[in-house]
């Protein structure tokens, strides 16, 4: 066992976590999407991609015996934003990733009137993660709309920073779409813990704080554990 | 509502023409365009990248020779333009990259 699984093999132990999708779950759907996703011939040359996870994130997800399948790290790489959903209790959320995170979508979808994202992870999330066995019920909202900030309001929103790294101030819109007391939380944030060198403030993900501390009424936590998630809370 | 690829393709071309126009090139022509050529003129928009700049290590060495006339990674404007650069190349690559996956569901009929 190497440091990273005896590493997670010992916060494993120390939680009570009900994972609401298991590994072979969240597997079996990554490769389906991959199969798909295959299936349309994309340019994956390096210039065409590079080494960016967005582009990559289902190849990597769907292999049994990929590394970032092995350990509890990747099945708990969620919780934050888990936790901030359960402790806040929101009527109405909105999420832009049900693709990445399916099992989160069910939470959301169980515990509170569920709006997606009109965007490529709806249109997976709809041929190849929603099941038989859930019920869903759901709004969409286009991401035309919400850069206009022209939808909610929300309680509870959960986007990715690659929603908005074209244009980080673009946060302000989906910070607006909350009610008081509620919460944005904005996963994927460090870069690969980039945000915490010496050039941090020449990054879109320094920007995107930057931008939401603007507000008078937010307050602005972050953290800075896995691929980092950052908490807006409308005051 | 279920997802509206129309409507998906026309914002992520409406980002990727910004992109387009911004490193000098005409979006009218975007259906004969290839990542090849996007790529490689965005490249040009600062040739600073982590293998053109030079690495110093230790504090000490920064003023050691006032007649220095070398870009250095860690300088501000080293970063700054470093990451302009990441941050366009990216773009371009994951707005061409999403564009063909909602061709593909459009394509699906």
């Amino acid at each position: 066992m190497d440091n990273a699984n005896i590493y997670f093999s010992r916060v494993a132990k120390l939680v009570k976590y009900e994972s609401v999708e298991t590994s072979q779950d969240m597997i079996d759907r990554t490769a389906a999407i991959k199969s798909y996703l295959d299936g349309l011939n994309i340019d994956k040359r390096k210039i065409a991609v590079g080494f960016d996870m967005v582009m990559w994130y289902f190849d990597i997800f769907a292999r049994e015996t990929s590394e970032w399948n092995q350990n509890f790290g990747s099945t708990y790489g969620g919780a934050a934003c888990e936790q901030a959903f359960i402790f806040s209790k929101p009527a109405k959320s909105l999420l832009s990733y049900p693709a990445w995170n399916t099992g989160l979508a069910k939470l959301m979808n169980e515990k509170s009137d569920l709006t997606l994202i009109n965007s490529y992870q709806l249109d997976l999330f709809e041929q190849f993660c929603k099941g038989d066995s859930t019920t869903w019920s759901y709004d969409t909202l286009s991401r035309q709309d919400a850069e206009d900030g022209d939808g909610g309001p929300f309680d509870f929103i959960a986007i990715h920073s690659y929603d908005v790294f074209h244009q980080p101030e673009l946060v302000k819109s989906y910070f607006n779409m909350l009610n008081t007391g509620g919460i944005l939380v904005i996963g994927h944030i460090n870069n690969n813990n980039s945000l915490y060198e010496a050039e941090m403030e020449y990054t879109p993900f320094y920007e995107m704080h930057a931008a939401l501390k603007e507000f008078e009424n937010s307050r602005i936590y972050h953290d800075y554990t896995t691929a980092g998630t950052t908490f807006a809370i409308k005051m | 509502m279920s997802y509206n690829a129309e409507l998906d393709l026309k914002y992520v071309e409406s980002k990727l023409t910004y992109y387009i126009y911004m490193i000098g090139l005409n979006p009218d022509n975007l259906d004969t365009m290839t990542i090849d050529t996007l790529i490689e003129k965005a490249r040009l928009f600062s040739l600073i990248t982590s293998d053109t700049v030079q690495h110093r290590s230790y504090i000490k060495d920064r003023y050691a020779d006032s007649n220095d006339q070398y870009l250095y990674k860690d300088e501000p404007a080293v970063a700054f333009l470093r990451n302009q650069r990441i941050s366009i190349v990216a773009n371009i690559r994951r707005f061409w990259y999403l564009r063909q996956l909602a061709l593909g569901a459009m394509s699906r009929g």
